[in-house]
Parts: C-alpha cells; structure tokens; sequence
C-alpha cells in the first residue's frame, strides 16, 4: 500500500502543468482618503502619491482596533489599508481607520 | 489489423501527443510554483488524500468539547502556528500561502468545511505529502488535544468575528521590523506621526 502510495504521489507531482500566472501580493497603503464610495477609496499616500483600492464585500474595516463599518469611512481620514494586488488593481482586504487628518498647506 | 487494435494503438498515439505538447510547454515555459493545479491534479492530489486518510481516522469523533475555553486556546494556537500560511482567517490569502503549490486553501469554503472532523484531525496530525502542509502531531496527549481543539476552531472560521481577528494579530509571531512597522501605523492612524503631504 506504502509503495502505490509513493507512486501514485509521484504521478501527481509529475503532472504539473498548469501554465497560468498568478502573481499576487500584499501592500500597506499608509494616507488619507481623498475620496471614497461604495466600491473604491483614493488615498494620499505619506509620499504624496494618490492610490485608488477597490473595496468589496469581504473588506473588513476596525475603528480603535474594533469592528467597523464601510459607514465609518469617510473623506480626509488617516486610514493604513492592507490590499491585495489582482490583476495589477489593489483590492482591500482590511480597512483600520484613524483620525481624521488636520489641514495641509500645499 | 483489427479494429481494437487500430483504437489501442490510436489512444497509444493520442496519449504520446499530450506527453509531447506537455513536455514542450515546461520546457519552453519551465514549472513554476505560482502555477495554479490543474483540474486532473486537484481530482488526483484529494482522491491520494483521501486515500491516505485511514477510514477508522476518518470517522473518529471530535472527542473535546468545544467551549468557549477551548476555542479560544485553539484561536491563540492557530494564530502563533497556522496563520503564517492560513491567515487568520483562514483563507489562505498570505504571501506563503498564495505562493505554495498547491496554495493554501480557503478553509471557510465547502472543500474543507465538507471533510469529517477526524479527516481535519489527520491532517493537521499528519500533514499532506508533496503540500506544504506539515505533520503538527507530536504523538503526546497535550498535542493530541490542541489537534483537536484546532478541528473546532477550524469548523468556526467561517464564522470568525472581528475581533476575534483583531485579537489575532497580537498572537501572531513577528519580526522586530513588523512590531516597529506596527508601531508606526499605530501612531499615524492615532495622529502622532505626520499627516500626508504633497512633495
């Protein structure tokens, strides 16, 4: 039994041969909302760049390291968003809202 | 030649040519593990773990009651030893677990939830060969009974709260680089580090 065990997971290890890519990665996003609706956010980085995430169904958001709601996201808060990166777009998979952001002078 | 053998010598021929477009492709392409499983391997690799999987283990009882004490034990043991390639959350959705072959799985979803209790009991124990899924099991009571504890924490994923996962991530282990990256986030999200600006 060992042994057909040993040659049939050899056979499975042999039939690799999927050839689609899946590259996929984690990036903090570390700003401010400058705008925000039901399916995306855009956030000002701390380096100045504005990054749009997707959000969706499955986004958990925490307020004060508690549950959150997408409700609670608003304009012109500090927020470090943990995203995904799918098909060259970042989706986020959890949202942690902080204060909101004092007025910058440009 | 007969007509059996023109078909068995046709199937010969068939079979020869997917060998031939297979061995082409990792050669002109090369194997990579970013690869999802084919569909023959996903049928393959669950029927050998089914296999491997005794059928008394299989039907075995859940023998630990799931209280809340031991769910919560189970919660911090997943968190310090399963997250790093399950998630807390179990989807498997970490830079281990999505870069594995075949990837973590996401355990909230119908392939795992449907196994027995004794079946999640096995792998965790035992481990799945040519996975990345190792063998937790140490043989002593004390690891026997957090096995178990695991199944139940297992089953409760796909009901995992919030906070139960915000509690996680204190239990999960990390690198004096995470603390101070936590750190950091913590005092920007609080107002103490500086907001954005334009450069």
């Amino acid at each position: 039994m060992r042994i057909r065990l040993a040659v049939l997971t050899f056979v499975v290890a042999a039939g690799m041969g999927g050839l689609a890519f899946a590259h996929g990665g984690h990036k903090h996003v570390m700003g401010t909302t400058t705008a925000v609706d039901a399916t995306h956010a855009e956030v000002k980085t701390v380096d100045g760049k504005t990054v749009s995430v997707a959000l969706t169904p499955e986004t958990k958001y925490f307020k004060d390291k508690a549950a959150a709601t997408a409700a609670d996201l608003a304009v012109g808060l500090r927020v470090v968003i943990d995203a995904e990166t799918k098909d060259g777009a970042l989706e986020a998979a959890e949202v942690k809202i902080g204060v909101a952001a004092a007025p910058t002078h440009d | 030649m007969s007509a059996c053998s023109r078909v068995v010598w046709g199937g010969i021929l068939v079979a020869a040519a997917g060998v031939g477009v297979a061995g082409w492709s990792v050669v002109r392409h090369g194997v990579s593990v970013r690869d999802e499983p084919t569909a023959i391997e996903v049928v393959l690799a669950r029927w050998m773990r089914h296999l491997a999987i005794p059928r008394r283990a299989r039907e075995t009882k859940n023998p630990v009651p799931a209280t809340p004490e031991v769910l919560a034990e189970a919660r911090e043991h997943f968190a310090d030893h399963c997250a790093s390639c399950h998630g807390n959350d179990g989807r498997g959705r970490t830079e281990m677990g999505r870069n594995l072959y075949p990837k973590a799985p996401d355990m909230t979803l119908a392939e795992t939830q449907r196994l027995s209790d004794g079946e999640i009991f096995f792998i965790v124990e035992n481990g799945i060969r040519l996975t990345g899924m190792p063998a937790w099991g140490e043989g002593t009571a004390h690891s026997t009974l957090e096995s178990w504890g695991l199944v139940h924490f297992i089953r409760h994923l796909p009901e995992l709260a919030p906070e139960e996962l915000e509690a996680m991530k204190e239990m999960n282990p990390r690198s004096k680089h995470e603390l101070d990256e936590e750190q950091a986030e913590r005092g920007f999200l609080e107002g103490s580090a500086p907001p954005p600006h334009a450069h």
